[in-house]
């Protein structure tokens, strides 16, 4: 499988993060193929994040390749990646509090609605019909994820659930080849992280082409949700498979439980 | 049925006609002294318009305004002068600059386009700078600009300045420029290059992630401000007729950035309150401080009343309302121009899924 063929989306060879001696990631392997959803679980300070973060080059790897629909993105900037198709959420909330929750969707939707400064200064129709197209192009966003009825709303004025959906809305109008979600469950209840389930599932139908992955500590999202699963700890994936594999995983078993009695009571 | 605040004609009315007419008032039955103060009005209105680009809206907190508007102001009344004019005033000038002469318009055009180039190239270093960092190093160019124009003596007649521009400041000139302004800013503003600015003052990393470019973005609007800081320095030094480095410097600055953080720093119309204020309050106090009579009533000499009374209502601002008299909200621009570039028609075509309880 050295060559990428076809339906591989993201690529990653050997890649490792090393900030000021510490090793975060260690030589990681692993292949995201187009239209399924991945998890990626593992304690904390496992570098997951760190992983995620060098996929859409917040950090750039020490050493390393990482490969996008075959080409390599090791240096690439962040915005150069969104512009491309790989979008993602962050640990914790970043949404543009004090504005609106159609003006943040705007600003993930206007990359693909562009006009010159010219054109903006004077008020034409090219200008005016882009902003129009932003707008409808946003609210169906928004229609889809069934939160179109707090568009006119501040951000940060909404309950957390909402939050998150505006976040994962915001990354949508990307229009996004890869989706990375980063806790998308975290502080959420039962009942919130269910109805996450049931949205992403959503998002998926109607996008099948859209390669997603997830990092998260709520199993029963990930176990649900996901096509395929990558466990790591302490910077190495130790473990892969389908929900069932990971499972039934020792090794991942181990890593969540310890040895011991407890575990083998667990296990049991 | 249409609220009368929102009708056209009323908008039309509050912010075209009824300004136009105290304008025509103060042009022709007012006398120079308060003309004056009136266009000076109006260039602060664009320089805190220009510092609110920049610091509220993009959230690069710069304190480098005074020294574009310097550039500005010495490249205009270079280019405007006449040349045995420059040639008498100023020893050793270069041929080619004691030739040029320009008129006003193509001047003050080129004036703003020499303060935005310069900003553009010490942009690219400065603006790796974040947050206090970059306030400090945009407030080390305003003055490194002070010292090159007091040591440029050839072309800027050191610390003795420049004198004898002609006066084309004047109110209707200038508050075409400053409109023509104000209306450029809004419309970047609300496009979609307002849209990345806004969003980097919100969240870098989340703007970065969404496909905006940080560096691209920041260095537009620091050159944009800077462009307008050229063109308000401009009118300025043909207001004044005479202009001197020691004029671009603290002074100017924090009188700047009082004005754009007393209006609303977030906010392009809050420039115009702020402006207003910081403009016309020393006039208003200035009988106070040399005492006599007011209405009627003796006043003693009170030395330093303009400053003490100025400060006390910037604290009070600062506590009672932390973002300026105009917060965050547009209020002027937004009622003029609000139907096609924000939500308007956005807004009535969803009327009912927005007006929806939530």
């Amino acid at each position: 499988m050295a060559e990428s063929n076809n339906s591989t989306l993201i690529k990653i060879e050997d890649v490792s993060a090393v900030f000021q001696g510490i090793t975060a990631v260690d030589n990681v392997r692993f292949t995201l193929e187009k239209g399924k959803i991945y998890g990626l679980i593992g304690t904390n300070g496992a570098g997951k994040s760190t992983l995620l973060n060098m996929i859409s080059g917040n950090i750039h790897p020490t050493s390393g390749r990482i490969l996008y629909k075959g080409k390599e993105i090791n240096r690439s900037s962040s915005h150069t990646l969104a512009e491309k198709g790989i979008a993602r959420t962050f640990q914790n909330l970043r949404l543009f509090g004090k504005e609106t929750v159609i003006e943040n969707v705007k600003v993930a939707g206007q990359g693909k609605f562009r006009y010159s400064v010219l054109q903006m200064l004077f008020n034409t129709k090219t200008y005016r019909n882009a902003e129009k197209k932003l707008n409808r192009n946003s609210f169906d966003i928004l229609r889809n994820l069934d939160i179109e009825k707090y568009a006119e709303r501040r951000a940060d004025s909404l309950p957390y659930g909402i939050q998150r959906k505006t976040e994962i809305a915001r990354c949508l109008a990307l229009n996004p080849n890869l989706l990375l979600l980063d806790e998308p469950a975290a502080g959420m209840n039962p009942k919130e992280s269910a109805q996450l389930v049931k949205d992403i599932r959503e998002v998926h139908k109607k996008n099948p082409e859209m390669t997603i992955l997830i990092i998260e500590h709520d199993m029963k999202v990930v176990m649900s949700l996901c096509d395929y699963i990558y466990t790591m700890a302490s910077g190495k994936i130790i473990d892969e498979g389908t929900p069932e594999e990971i499972q039934n995983s020792e090794k991942v078993i181990e890593l969540y439980l310890g040895h011991g009695k407890y575990a083998e009571s667990k296990r049991a | 049925m249409e609220k009368i605040k929102d009708k056209a004609i009323f908008k039309f009315i509050t912010v075209v006609v009824i300004p136009l007419l105290i304008l025509i008032v103060i042009e022709t039955k007012m006398n120079d002294y308060y003309k004056t103060v009136v266009i000076l009005l109006f260039i602060n209105v664009i320089l805190a318009a220009a510092t609110n680009f920049t610091n509220g809206i993009t959230g690069i907190f710069s304190l480098g305004t005074a020294s574009f508007m310097a550039i500005g102001a010495y490249v205009g009344s270079l280019l405007t002068l006449p040349p045995d004019m420059k040639c008498s005033r100023i020893q050793g000038i270069p041929a080619f600059i004691a030739e040029i002469k320009l008129p006003f318009f193509a001047a003050l055009l080129i004036s703003g386009l020499f303060a935005a180039v310069f900003a553009g190239i010490i942009g690219i270093p400065i603006l790796r700078a974040k947050g206090h960092y970059l306030a400090v190093i945009t407030l080390g160019t305003v003055i490194v600009v002070k010292s090159l124009l007091d040591n440029l003596t050839s072309i800027t007649n050191g610390s003795r300045g420049i004198s004898g521009m002609e006066g084309y400041s004047t109110l209707p000139v200038t508050v075409l420029v400053t409109v023509l302004s104000l209306y450029v800013m809004y419309r970047i503003k609300t496009s979609s290059l307002g849209r990345g600015m806004i969003a980097l003052k919100n969240d870098e990393d989340a703007a970065e992630s969404l496909g905006i470019s940080r560096f691209r973005v920041r260095l537009f609007s620091f050159m944009i401000s800077a462009f307008f800081a050229g063109i308000g320095g401009c009118l300025w030094a043909h207001l004044q007729r005479s202009i001197a480095p020691s004029m671009f410097y603290l002074t100017e600055t924090f009188m700047i950035l009082e004005m754009s953080v007393l209006g609303g720093m977030e906010s392009l119309s809050g420039a115009i309150p702020g402006a207003a204020i910081i403009t016309f309050f020393p006039y208003l106090l200035s009988d106070f401080s040399t005492g006599g009579e007011i209405f009627g009533i003796k006043v003693p000499k009170i030395n330093g009343i303009t400053n003490i009374v100025m400060s006390v209502l910037f604290i009070l601002v600062m506590i009672f309302r932390k973002g300026g008299i105009f917060r965050e909200n547009d209020y002027i621009f937004d009622a003029m121009f609000s139907p096609d570039t924000y939500s308007g028609l956005f807004k009535k075509e969803h009327d009912d899924v927005l007006k929806k309880d939530v």
